[in-house]
């Protein structure tokens, strides 16, 4: 019921490497590659990215000092917290900080004291922005939204780690198990 | 001064490093509990609980340190349920269905949790906080090693936790 995970292989995972073993494994040497003969990238990529992330990777080291063989990490609630953010995230589209950026600042013209861009003219007033003062707002509420996604930890922390899993991960597949 | 400056940097990023592998280890420690405790293995299950019970010392001791982290572990929790609504499985397993109203009301409550998390990050952290998030962390492995339990009521209670503290 509210499985997904729990201390037995789940069903349906083909080619996950195990070292010693397992479904795909390779337990008659060592082997940089992860890519099974056969398979694509593509196939590989999908087959290994959540022993590629936090959890699966714990979860593996654990396996082989203890001699288990759980799957502790495949429940859904421990997987929020432990899975590959990266490529969940790439899927998506989607990554913090994006959304300012994308907003850009406001571009000033005309009239006079205009720092950013010339065509400095005579008459009254400020600097008319391209994007009128409302954007400010705007970009307020994004840098928000940004910050919020953010949440007081660097994204480029967190997601550094997911994003080493996942180039380990690219490279073992790049490499056919011989 | 530039040099200073450079020092301090690396400082920070061996800092930052080094408090991440602390927390994989801690992860590791769980994750061995849970699998001496709950699954057939060479050591007798008292050993497992003796490691979850030291995760469990650590993660309640230790708080004031790492709940800096926790609004951004939060944020990514809710952004993989988030993501999950859509593809209709558990982060990067396939094999792994979620349905849609359970990732959803799994996301609401992740939002929720996260829109509290930074409360606790500006203040000294009391017993009932601290007991809190060992509650909140012991939900959130209960449904590994209880099938009965769905991910609604794990994420429910762990949310009512941190909603009481």
């Amino acid at each position: 019921m509210g499985g997904g995970g729990g201390l037995s292989d789940p069903p349906g995972i083909p080619l996950i490497y195990r070292p010693g073993g397992g479904p795909g494994g390779d337990s008659s040497g060592f082997t940089l590659g992860i890519r099974a003969p056969g398979q694509t990238y593509k196939q590989c990529l999908a087959a290994n990215a959540h022993t590629y992330s936090a959890g699966g990777a714990a979860e593996l080291a654990v396996n082989v000092a203890t001699g288990t063989n759980t799957d502790i990490t495949s429940n859904r609630a421990v997987d929020f917290f432990t899975g590959n953010s990266v490529n969940s995230l790439a899927a998506a589209g989607q990554a913090p900080g994006a959304l300012e950026a994308g907003v850009g600042a406001g571009l000033t013209y005309g009239r006079r004291t205009s720092g950013s861009i010339a065509l400095n003219l005579a008459g009254k007033g400020g600097l008319p922005q391209a994007l009128s003062s409302s954007t400010s707002g705007l970009r307020s509420v994004l840098g928000s939204v940004g910050n919020a996604l953010n949440l007081g930890l660097k994204a480029s922390t967190r997601f550094g780690i997911d994003l080493g899993l996942t180039g380990a991960e690219a490279i073992g597949c790049a490499i056919p198990r011989s | 001064m530039a040099k200073s400056e450079t020092m301090v940097q690396v400082k920070s990023g061996f800092r930052i490093a080094g408090a991440w592998l602390l927390g994989f280890g801690w992860l590791c420690l769980v994750l061995a509990g849970m699998a001496v405790a709950f699954s057939p293995s060479k050591y007798p299950p008292v050993v497992g609980w003796l490691l979850l019970a030291v995760a469990a010392i650590i993660l309640v001791t230790t708080a004031q340190r790492w709940v800096k982290a926790l609004p951004g572990l939060l944020g990514l929790a809710t952004l993989n349920a988030l993501f999950s609504i859509f593809s209709g499985h558990a982060t990067n397993l396939p094999s792994v269905p979620i349905s849609r109203s359970e990732s959803l009301v799994a996301t609401l409550l992740l939002v929720v949790s996260t829109a509290l998390s930074p409360s606790f990050t500006v203040r000294e952290l009391r017993v009932v906080d601290r007991l809190a998030f060992l509650i909140y962390a012991s939900c959130i492995f209960w449904g590994a090693v209880d099938h009965r339990v769905t991910l609604p009521v794990q994420m429910g209670i762990a949310t009512f936790c941190l909603l009481s503290a």
